[in-house]
């Protein structure tokens, strides 16, 4: 256990290092929160609910949806890619180097976003439940952990850092847009609330809005095992993708 | 002249060496296209409204907005996630309350529809199927650029750029092979599928096959005009694809492809016009060329300017070293 925790600080401190993902992850879900809450304030009366409390939540799952470009930075961008074969042939588990990466990704980011919902809460007086803020915050960590996976699993499916973080991006961002983070989407009819449906992103958005707003935990479950359902599979998907001789 | 030509035919020898990425990104290309236009051909903009009451209430068709019947409140989160705009419960006898988290504005406009049905209601024309379809198609197509002039950045990487660059052609030859080659592949999947949408699966696409080449022409122009800059100023490919889809989203979002942001603030709402997205949905949603003759001409003059400030610093930094 010792020996993957330094693994997993290695690879920590190599995101750290990074300026780019470092503000990536906290830098612009803060902005984009600030400014489209301030514009979107418009369409909101002061009735105690306004747009910083809905961008509050919709930016931080989006951003979420963006752990994946994160971790797939940190599995295989070129400066790092030729470390792995170190590792790869130290006598540990092969499995613990991607493992390490799905690990020390969430760690980060899941500090990244508890520190973000913290300055959230106080500066902007984002609801995220009150009493139940714990199932928020589980929801918003497994999630995390799924995207971390999913970036991992796409780095080892295209074998390059490069193509996997422009399809992760691009599929990011059309997934955020259609599954209404940042404008609600059910109001364009049944047709478009269904594929919207079709997201996880859209999954934990609604399971969150639930606990804030309804004090319902009806899709609290589900929604967290799906999650981590879906992370189990990005994993044996990594493993059954991960060739040692992708690296040399 | 044949350095451009050798950069954009040597572009598409190299997509063709690793098809499965690019085969992937043209299919998301594809079906953001079909997505945008299955959505945009709806255009329904009225407020959605959950009644809670009887089938036979007074108030079960409300001019201008689509009333749900529902048997008891709705919970707040519908709201909170656009299902309904506002909540009426009928009271009987003529009464009734009206709930929303939206502004006042919205409250005071479904009470008068209410209480005087005959008087037409929130009547906003909203914008047709095919300036629908482009607004969703903006972010879409400007992403794709990012992807799509990636080459860019590995060549930055690999030196390949040092050495085209000291050829005679120089690095403005090789930045427009590198905006051609994407241009050429976006625009062409982008209106294949659009005559798909429209012969197809006779979709209601709005504009005529002419004007969506001419709207999808100035639209990819702009993104890879944007994409190629960004790649110039970024360092790394990573870091230019953060950063590009980072400023690509936000600004489309605030431009408002999506979603009306009026605000009264004035000083906001010019900051606002200098995005060319704002121009670009002025363009499309306008009903006279000549009156969007200014539009037109900035969506034009911006992406010359990009290429023109990509080569201009891709030039220093090549000299200098970066």
């Amino acid at each position: 256990m010792l020996r993957f925790m330094t693994l997993v600080k290695r690879d920590i401190g190599n995101l750290l290092s990074s300026p780019v993902l470092f503000l990536y992850n906290t830098l612009l879900p803060i902005l984009m929160t600030l400014i489209l809450g301030f514009l979107g304030n418009g369409d909101y009366s002061g009735s105690g609910v306004n747009a910083y409390d809905y961008y509050g939540i919709s930016i931080m799952v989006f951003m979420l949806l963006n752990v994946s470009v994160t971790a797939a930075n940190t599995f295989m961008e070129h400066t790092l890619k030729k470390a792995n074969l170190r590792v790869i042939h130290a006598p540990i588990p092969r499995s613990w180097t991607y493992l390490s990466k799905i690990a020390s990704t969430s760690l980060f980011t899941g500090t990244c976003f508890l520190l973000m919902m913290a300055l959230n809460a106080f500066a902007l007086g984002v609801d995220y439940g009150g009493r139940m803020v714990g199932y928020v915050i589980a929801l918003m960590l497994a999630f995390n952990l799924m995207s971390a996976a999913l970036g991992v699993l796409f780095c080892c499916i295209f074998k390059s850092e490069e193509v996997a973080n422009k399809i992760l991006s691009f599929i990011t961002a059309v997934m955020a847009i259609f599954g209404g983070m940042f404008f609600q989407l059910d109001g364009f009819g049944p047709a478009a609330a269904l594929i919207s449906r079709l997201s996880p992103a859209r999954w934990v958005l609604d399971g969150m809005f639930h606990i804030v707003y309804d004090g319902s935990l009806s899709d609290f479950l589900p929604a967290l095992l799906s999650l981590l359902g879906l992370t189990a599979l990005c994993v044996l998907g990594s493993k059954r993708f991960f060739r040692t001789e992708d690296y040399v | 002249m044949s350095g451009f030509l050798a950069v954009f035919k040597n572009n598409f020898r190299r997509y063709r060496a690793m098809p499965g990425p690019v085969v992937l990104m043209l299919g998301f290309l594809a079906a953001s296209v079909a997505l945008a236009a299955f959505f945009g051909a709806n255009t329904s903009s009225k407020g959605n409204v959950a009644l809670v009451g009887e089938t036979d209430s007074l108030m079960a068709n409300i001019p201008g907005y689509n009333v749900t019947l529902v048997n008891e409140e709705p919970p707040v989160s519908d709201m909170m996630l656009g299902r309904y705009d506002a909540v009426v419960v009928d009271g009987g006898d003529g009464r009734f309350s009206v709930r929303t988290l939206k502004s006042r504005d919205l409250e005071e406009e479904l009470r008068r529809a209410i209480e005087n049905p005959t008087v037409a209601g929130k009547e906003s024309e909203g914008r047709g199927a095919g300036a629908n379809i482009l607004g969703y198609l903006i972010l879409v197509i400007l992403l794709q650029g990012i992807t799509f002039t990636g080459l860019y950045s590995e060549d930055r990487g690999s030196g390949a750029l040092k050495r085209v660059a000291s050829t005679p052609s120089g690095a403005g030859g090789y930045l427009l092979a590198q905006g051609a080659s994407g241009f050429v592949l976006i625009f062409s999947s982008a209106f294949l599928v659009i005559c798909a949408a429209k012969f197809l699966f006779r979709l209601d696409v709005g504009f005529s096959l002419a004007e969506y080449a001419g709207y999808l022409t100035l639209l990819t122009l702009g993104s890879v005009a944007f994409s190629l800059f960004v790649a110039t100023i970024a360092g790394k490919p990573d870091d230019a694809s953060a950063m590009g889809s980072s400023v690509a989203l936000l600004t489309t979002i605030l431009a408002g492809s999506y979603h009306d942001f009026s605000s009264s603030r004035p000083v906001l709402d010019a900051l606002l016009k200098v995005l060319p997205q704002k121009s670009f949905l002025n363009l499309v949603e306008g009903a006279n060329l000549l009156h969007t003759l200014p539009e037109l001409i900035y969506l034009l003059a911006a992406p010359v300017l990009l290429i023109a400030l990509s080569a201009f610093f891709a030039d220093r930094k090549l000299k200098t070293g970066a």
